[in-house]
C-alpha cells in the first residue's frame, strides 16, 4: 500500500472514530466517567483489520491514541483515565485483529477476500469479540478503579456488553462494506458498488421487491411502536419477529443493514427514556439490557441468514455435481451408442455389462439372447485362416484368463453376414469399481482393409515373381554367354557380341532396380501404416554401419556419418528405415569421384514433429529442380553417368506424405551437396515436451511436495520449449534443470559444476549471475561446500548457510558471500562423482517457505542429471565406436596409427564431448629426433623402420582408451580421454620410458585441456611445450657438448 | 562333389542353375515342379541337398521340401527365390532352409550350396514329427 494510500485511510478512520468516540461519550454514566454506548469500539476494530496490510500502521496505533486521548479530555476525562482508555482500546484492537487474522484468515480484512458467509465464521466473530472486549475490559474499568477509588462492577458489565455489541455489530458491517470495497476497485466491472446492488435489485421478482419493503416498512413502525411510544408494556419481543423475517429471507448484507440500523433506533430511543426499557430506572441497567437487546438481534439475524446461504449453497453444489454427472452419464452412453465400433464389457462371472448396438450389427444380428456370452459357434466366428475358433480363444476370454491386452483378427460368417466379415478385436482387463475385473472388448470392421492388403499382396508377388524370374533367367544366361565369348578372345563374333551383351547386362540390372523400387513404391504408396516409436539413432546406426561396410568391401571410399542425439518418431519403422535408407543411398551415389561422401543427419522439434535433415557433401540438384526431384522417374544426373531408375526420392515422397509430413530439397548450406529435410509425427514422450499452457504454475509461495522423477521432466519441459527426448543428453537437461531451478527457487544463483583435477568448475550457469562467476571459472575442490554436501558431512539444503560449521569454516567463503546454500550431487554410471548442482544467495533465507521442499526436489533433480549423464554416455559410447570404425580405413600406412584427417575427426569429437561435459582429457605431442639424420646416413628405409618402431613402443605405452596418430613426418599426436593431470604426468613418463627402451629420443609438449581455454588451446600449448622441451634439450646438449671440449675430452654423442 | 537336385518351374532358370553347379562339378538332377522331383526322387533316391524357388504351380516349394524332409528328415535345402514378402523369409527361416535371392551370381550359388553342403544339415532348429 502506497503510503499515500494508507495516510488517506487513516484519516478516514480517524474521521469515524472520533465521531463515533464523541457520540459515545456523549453517553457518560454519571460518577464513572464511562459511556454508556461506544460505537467507537466497532470502528477501531475495522480500522485495525483494513490497515493491518499498510507497512504504515504505527501511524495509525499513534492515530487511535492521539484521537482517544483528545475526544476524552475534551469530554470531561482526566488525562491518566483517558490514558488508560488508550491502552485498553489499543489492546482491544490488537487482540480483535490478531484473534480474526487467526480464526477467519480467509475472509476480508484476516488477509483474504471472502465476505462473511458462513455461520461458523459468525461464532468466531463474537467469540473474537467477547475476548478482545474481555481484554480491554481488564485495563478499562481498572483504570476508573484507579482514578476514582472504586471498583464498579456495573460499570464492567456495561463496558463489556457495549463494546462486544459494538464490535460484532460495527464488524460485521465493517467487513462487509470492506469486501464490497476490495471487489470494487480490484473488478473489472465499473461501479460496482452501484451497479452490484442495482443489477440484484432490477433482477428481483416483484413479490421480492414488495417483501423487501415490508420487512422496512414493518420494522420502522414496530419500532416505533416499540421504542418510540411509552406504553408501559414489555412488548420488545414483537420486533424480534422482523428480524427472523429478514433472516429467513432476505439478502445477508440486508439483514446486517437491518440490523446495525434498527439496534441504533433501539439504542437511541432508550437512552432518550424512551419505549420498553425506558422504565428501568437505573442508566447503567437501561443500557445494558438494551444493547444486550440489539446483540441478540443481531446475532439472531445474522445466525438465520448466514445458516440460509450456507444450505442455499450446499443444495446448489450438490444439485450443479448431480447435474453433471447425469449429463456425462448421457454423453457417455450417446457416444457408446453411436460408436460405430463394437463394444461389450463382461465381468469375471461372465456377466454381460454392456453391449453396444454396433456389436449387434458387425456380429450381423447375433447376439446372445441371455446375460452372458454365447459359443463362438452360435456367432460363426473364426480364425482368419478358417478354422473354427474355440471358446477359450475369445478375446474377452484369454484377456480374464490374466495374460493382459489381447489384439486379433476374428472371421464372422453367419446368415446375418453370409459373405463373411473380418473383425480385429482387442480386450483388455479393467479392474472394476468394486474391485471386480472385467473385460473391455472393442470390435471393427476391417475387413476392406485386410481384402486390400491381401489384394496388394497378391499385385506385389505377381510383380515381384513375374517380372523377376525371366529377368533371372536372362541375367543368369547373359553371363554365361559372356563366359564363351572370354573364352574365346579372339574370335570376332566374340569381339562384336561382348558390346551387345554388355548392354544386356546393364539393362537387366537397371531393370533389377526397377522392379525392386516399384514393389517398394506400391508398399509405401498402399501397405497399411503399422506405426510405432521409432528410434532413429539406432536405424541410422544401423545404416551407417552397412554403409561403411559395404564401402570397405567394395573397396571405395567410406562415409562419414555424424548424427547425436536423434529424436524418437512414431511411424511405420520399415518405411522409416527405407525412406532413411534411400536418402542415404543417394548422397552416397551422388558425389563428385574422389570426394568421400560426408552425410549429417539432424533432428529438431518443428510444431510438434520431428524434423529430420539430411545433409551430404555431393553434387546437389541442378538448379530449379529441387521440387521436380520428388517426380517419379525424374533423374536429375541422367546425363553426368549417374544411374538411378528415378524413383527412390518418389518412394521418400510418398512414406513421408502418409504419415502426415512433408519433405522438401534445399541446397546444403554450408557447402557443396544437398539437404533433405522431412518431417514425421513425434512419438508420446517427445510429443510431450511441446510447448503447452500448462496448469501447473503455483498461485502461493507455499512449498509443494517433490513431484516424482517423470512429472518432474514432463513439468521442466512444458515450462521450457526445449524438446526433451529420452536421448536428449546432459545439456539440454542441465539448462532445463537450471530454468526450472531459477523461476520456482528462491535462491540467485545456480549452476551445474564439474568436479575433475581436484577443482569444482562452472560447467552451465546463467551469464548474469549475481557472483559476477563465468563458464570455466573454477575453485579448488576442497575450499568448496559442495565437498561437504557430497561427503554428507552437512545438509543438502542449508537456509542459513553460516550457521553450519563445515560451511562456515569453508575457505570459498574468502571469494563469494554465501548466505544460503543449496546442492545435490550428480554420478557418473559407475557411482563416481561427476559434480553437483549447486545453488547460492548473498541472503540467508530462513523466511521462504519454498526452500522447505527443496531437499528432495534437489535430490530428485540431482539423480535426473545421473539419468540424463547415463544415457548420454551410452550414446556416446555407440558414437565414439562408430567412429572408431569409421577411422580405421584412415591410417597412416607405415605405422597403421590415425593418419593427420582421423586425428582431426577424433579432436572434433573430444572437443565436443569436453564442450559439454568437461570430462578431465589432455593432449600431447610428439616429436622425433634424429629422423634427418637417419634418413640422410641410412637411408629412408632404415627411417622408416625407426618411426615404426616409435610408433610400436608408444602405443604400447598408453592406455587403450588413448589415441596416438601419426601427424606426418616424425610428429605424433596423443589423445588422453578421461585423464587428470596426475595421470597424464604418468601417461608421458611411461611414453618416454617406452621410447628410451627402444633407443629412441624426442620431445613430448602436453597440455590438459580446460573449459576456460579450450581445446585450441590446449593444442598450442602442447605444440609450444614441446617445441620448449626440445630446444631445451638441444641447448643443454650442446653446453654438455662444450664443456667436454673444453676440458679437452672427446665430444660425445 | 554332390548329389543336387534342383526344382523351380521357370525351365530358362533351372538349366542355368544346372549348368553352374554341374560347373562346380556337383552331379545335378532338375525337375520343373513338385510333382516331378517327387517323381524323380522316387527313381534316383534322396539328393545330398536341394536347391528350389518357393512360388511354383501345383506344389509350392515349401509343400515339395515338407514331402521330401518326410522322407530325409535332414536334408538340406536352399531357396533361390524372388524374396517380396517378410512373411516368406520367416517361413524360409521356420523351415530351417538357407535362402539366396534371385537373380543370383554364379560365384554367390556356388558359395550357397557349399556352404549348406559342409554345414551337413541344418543351422535352424526344426520341430520334425
Amino acid at each position: 500500500m502506497t503510503l499515500l494510500r494508507s495516510l488517506l485511510r487513516t484519516l478516514i478512520f480517524v474521521g469515524l472514530y472520533v465521531l463515533a468516540a464523541y457520540a459515545g461519550r456523549l453517553t457518560v454514566m454519571d460518577g464513572t466517567n464511562l459511556s454508556l454506548v461506544w460505537p467507537a469500539a466497532g470502528v477501531s476494530a475495522v480500522w485495525f483489520l483494513a490497515q493491518h496490510t499498510s507497512r504504515y500502521r504505527w501511524v495509525d496505533v499513534v492515530a487511535l491514541s492521539a484521537a482517544t486521548m483528545v475526544v476524552d479530555t475534551t469530554t470531561g476525562a482526566s488525562a491518566l483515565l483517558a490514558g488508560f482508555f488508550v491502552v485498553a482500546n489499543l489492546l482491544q484492537a490488537f487482540v480483535f485483529g490478531y484473534l480474526f487474522r487467526r480464526w477467519l484468515g480467509h475472509l476480508w480484512g484476516g488477509g483474504g477476500d471472502r465476505p462473511l458467509a458462513r455461520l461458523h465464521e459468525l461464532w468466531c466473530l463474537v467469540a473474537a469479540a467477547s475476548i478482545s472486549t474481555a481484554a480491554g475490559a481488564l485495563v478499562g474499568p481498572t483504570g476508573v478503579w484507579i482514578v476514582n477509588g472504586t471498583y464498579s462492577w456495573p460499570a464492567t458489565a456495561v463496558w463489556l456488553t457495549r463494546n462486544a455489541v459494538s464490535i460484532l455489530l460495527i464488524g460485521a458491517a465493517g467487513i462487509r462494506l470492506g469486501q464490497l470495497l476490495h471487489h470494487h476497485f480490484t473488478t473489472t466491472e465499473r461501479h460496482y458498488l452501484v451497479t452490484g446492488p442495482r443489477a440484484v435489485w432490477a433482477a428481483m421478482p416483484l413479490m421480492r421487491k414488495g417483501e423487501y419493503l415490508a420487512v422496512t416498512v414493518l420494522s420502522a413502525a414496530g419500532y416505533y411502536a416499540v421504542f418510540g411510544v411509552n406504553h408501559g408494556l414489555p412488548l420488545a419481543f414483537t420486533v424480534l419477529l422482523m428480524t427472523v423475517w429478514a433472516g429467513l429471507r432476505l439478502h445477508t448484507g440486508f439483514v446486517i443493514v437491518h440490523d446495525v440500523t434498527f439496534g441504533c433506533v433501539a439504542i437511541l430511543f432508550t437512552l432518550h427514556h424512551s419505549g420498553v426499557f425506558a422504565t428501568i430506572a437505573s442508566h447503567p441497567t437501561r443500557a445494558l439490557v438494551v444493547q444486550v437487546f440489539v446483540g441478540i438481534i443481531a446475532v439472531v439475524g445474522l445466525a438465520l441468514a448466514l445458516g440460509r446461504d450456507e444450505r442455499t449453497a450446499l443444495i446448489d453444489d450438490l444439485t450443479a455435481e448431480r447435474q453433471a454427472a447425469a449429463g456425462q452419464a448421457t454423453l457417455m452412453s450417446a457416444i457408446i451408442d453411436a460408436m460405430t465400433e463394437g463394444l461389450t464389457v463382461v465381468d469375471e462371472q461372465g456377466r454381460i455389462l454392456l453391449r453396444n448396438p454396433a456389436s449387434r450389427h458387425l456380429l450381423g444380428g447375433f447376439v446372445s439372447t441371455s446375460d452372458s456370452p454365447a459359443k463362438p459357434g452360435y456367432y460363426g466366428l473364426f480364425h482368419p485362416d478358417g478354422t473354427p475358433m474355440a471358446a477359450d480363444e475369445m478375446p474377452y476370454r484369454r484377456a480374464l484368463a490374466g495374460d493382459g491386452a489381447h489384439t486379433m483378427d476374428i472371421a464372422v460368417r453367419n446368415p446375418g453376414v453370409p459373405d463373411g466379415r473380418i473383425l480385429n478385436v482387442s480386450s483388455t482387463v479393467l479392474p472394476n469399481v468394486n474391485g471386480n475385473r472385467c473385460a473391455v472388448t472393442v470390435f471393427h470392421d476391417v475387413t476392406a482393409e485386410r481384402r486390400h492388403r491381401d489384394e496388394l499382396g497378391a499385385f506385389a508377388g505377381v510383380v515381384a515373381h513375374d517380372l523377376l524370374n525371366p529377368l533371372a533367367a536372362i541375367d543368369g544366361w547373359s553371363r554365361l554367354l559372356s563366359e564363351v565369348f572370354d573364352e574365346t578372345p579372339d574370335n570376332p563374333v566374340a569381339v562384336r557380341g561382348a558390346d551387345g551383351l554388355l548392354r544386356i547386362k546393364r539393362s537387366a540390372t537397371r531393370m533389377r532396380h526397377l522392379i525392386n523400387d516399384l514393389l517398394a513404391y506400391t508398399t509405401a504408396r498402399d501397405a497399411t501404416i503399422t506405426a510405432a516409436e521409432v528410434d532413429l539413432t539406432e536405424i541410422v546406426t544401423d545404416i551407417a554401419t552397412a554403409r561403411i561396410d559395404q564401402a570397405k568391401s567394395n573397396r571405395t571410399l567410406v562415409p562419414l556419418f555424424r548424427f547425436t542425439d536423434l529424436h524418437h518418431v512414431y511411424a511405420d519403422p520399415i518405411l522409416v528405415r527405407q525412406l532413411l535408407n534411400n536418402l542415404v543411398s543417394n548422397a552416397i551415389k551422388y558425389v563428385a569421384a574422389g570426394t568421400a561422401p560426408q552425410i549429417t543427419i539432424g533432428t529438431e522439434i518443428v510444431d510438434g514433429l520431428v524434423a529430420v535433415t539430411v545433409t551430404d557433401n555431393g553434387i546437389g540438384i541442378p538448379a530449379g529442380e529441387h521440387h521436380s526431384v520428388f517426380d517419379n522417374f525424374h533423374r536429375a544426373h541422367r546425363t553426368a553417368g549417374y544411374t538411378g531408375t528415378g524413383l527412390g526420392l518418389g518412394i521418400c515422397k510418398r512414406i513421408v506424405e502418409r504419415h502426415g509430413g512433408t519433405i522438401t530439397a534445399t541446397e546444403n548450406p554450408d557447402g557443396p551437396g544437398a539437404r533433405f529435410r522431412f518431417t514425421l509425427p513425434a512419438d508420446a514422450t517427445t510429443a510431450a515436451a511441446i510447448p503447452a499452457p500448462h496448469n501447473r504454475r503455483r498461485t502461493d509461495n507455499t512449498a509443494q511436495p517433490a513431484p516424482e522423477q517423470g512429472e518432474l521432466a514432463t513439468m521442466l519441459a512444458a515450462k521450457h520449449p526445449i524438446a526433451s527426448s529420452p536421448g536428449a543428453g546432459f545439456e539440454q537437461t542441465a539448462r532445463l534443470v537450471l530454468d526450472y531451478l531459477h523461476d520456482e527457487m528462491p535462491l540467485a544463483f545456480w549452476a551445474i559444476t564439474r568436479v575433475e583435477n581436484d577443482q569444482q568448475t562452472y560447467l552451465y550457469l546463467d551469464a548474469d549471475n549475481g557472483y559476477g562467476l563465468r563458464q570455466g571459472d573454477s575453485h579448488p575442490w576442497q575450499d568448496s561446500f559442495c565437498v561437504h554436501m557430497a561427503a554428507g558431512r552437512a545438509p543438502t539444503v542449508a537456509i542459513d548457510a553460516q550457521s553450519v560449521p563445515a560451511y562456515a569454516l569453508a575457505k570459498v567463503n574468502q571469494n563469494l558471500d554465501i548466505g544460503a546454500y543449496a546442492g545435490a550431487t550428480i554420478t557418473e554410471p559407475d557411482g563416481t562423482l561427476f559434480g553437483a548442482i549447486c545453488g547460492l544467495d548473498p541472503q540467508a533465507q530462513s523466511t521462504d517457505s519454498r526452500m522447505a521442499g527443496a531437499e528432495s526436489l534437489l535430490a530428485l533433480l540431482g539423480h535426473l542429471l545421473t539419468t540424463a549423464l547415463a544415457s548420454d554416455r551410452a550414446q556416446n559410447r555407440a558414437a565414439h565406436a562408430l567412429l572408431r570404425e569409421q577411422i580405421n580405413a584412415e591410417t597412416d600406412t607405415l605405422t597403421g596409427l590415425p593418419n593427420r584427417r582421423a586425428w582431426q575427426r577424433l579432436v572434433d569429437e573430444a572437443r565436443s564431448r569436453h564442450q559439454r561435459l568437461a570430462d578431465p582429457t589432455a593432449v600431447a605431442m610428439l616429436d622425433l629426433d634424429n629422423l634427418k639424420n637417419i634418413n640422410d646416413t641410412q637411408g629412408y628405409a632404415a627411417g622408416d623402420a625407426y618411426i615404426a618402431a616409435a610408433a610400436d613402443a608408444v602405443r604400447a605405452a598408453i592406455r587403450d582408451t588413448d589415441v596416438i596418430a601419426r601427424l606426418g613426418g616424425d610428429e605424433f599426436g596423443l589423445l588422453l580421454p578421461n585423464c587428470t593431470v596426475k595421470d597424464a604426468e604418468i601417461v608421458v613418463g611411461r611414453v618416454y620410458a617406452a621410447l628410451a627402451a627402444a633407443g629412441i629420443t624426442g620431445s613430448i609438449g602436453w597440455a590438459p585441456i580446460t573449459v576456460q581455454d579450450g581445446f585450441t588451446a590446449a593444442l598450442v600449448q602442447a605444440d609450444t611445450a614441446m617445441y620448449a622441451s626440445k630446444q631445451q634439450r638441444r641447448t643443454a646438449r650442446s653446453a654438455t657438448v662444450r664443456a667436454a671440449a673444453h676440458l679437452g675430452g672427446a665430444t660425445a654423442e | 562333389m554332390a548329389r543336387l537336385l534342383v526344382v523351380d518351374d521357370e525351365r530358362d532358370v533351372t538349366d542355368v542353375l544346372v549348368h553352374y553347379l554341374r560347373r562346380a562339378e556337383h552331379e545335378v538332377s532338375a525337375a520343373d515342379g513338385g510333382l516331378a522331383a517327387l517323381d524323380l526322387v522316387d527313381r534316383h533316391g534322396m539328393p545330398d541337398a536341394v536347391v528350389l524357388d518357393v512360388d511354383m504351380p501345383g506344389m509350392d516349394g515349401f509343400e515339395l521340401l515338407g514331402r521330401l524332409r518326410q522322407r530325409h528328415p535332414d536334408l538340406p535345402a536352399m531357396f533361390v527365390t524372388v524374396l517380396w514378402d517378410g512373411d516368406v523369409r520367416a517361413r524360409i527361416q521356420a523351415a530351417g532352409a538357407a535362402y539366396l535371392a534371385k537373380p543370383c551370381s554364379p560365384a554367390d550359388l556356388r558359395a550357397g550350396v557349399e556352404r549348406l553342403l559342409s554345414r551337413g544339415g541344418l543351422d535352424v532348429a526344426r520341430s520334425d514329427p
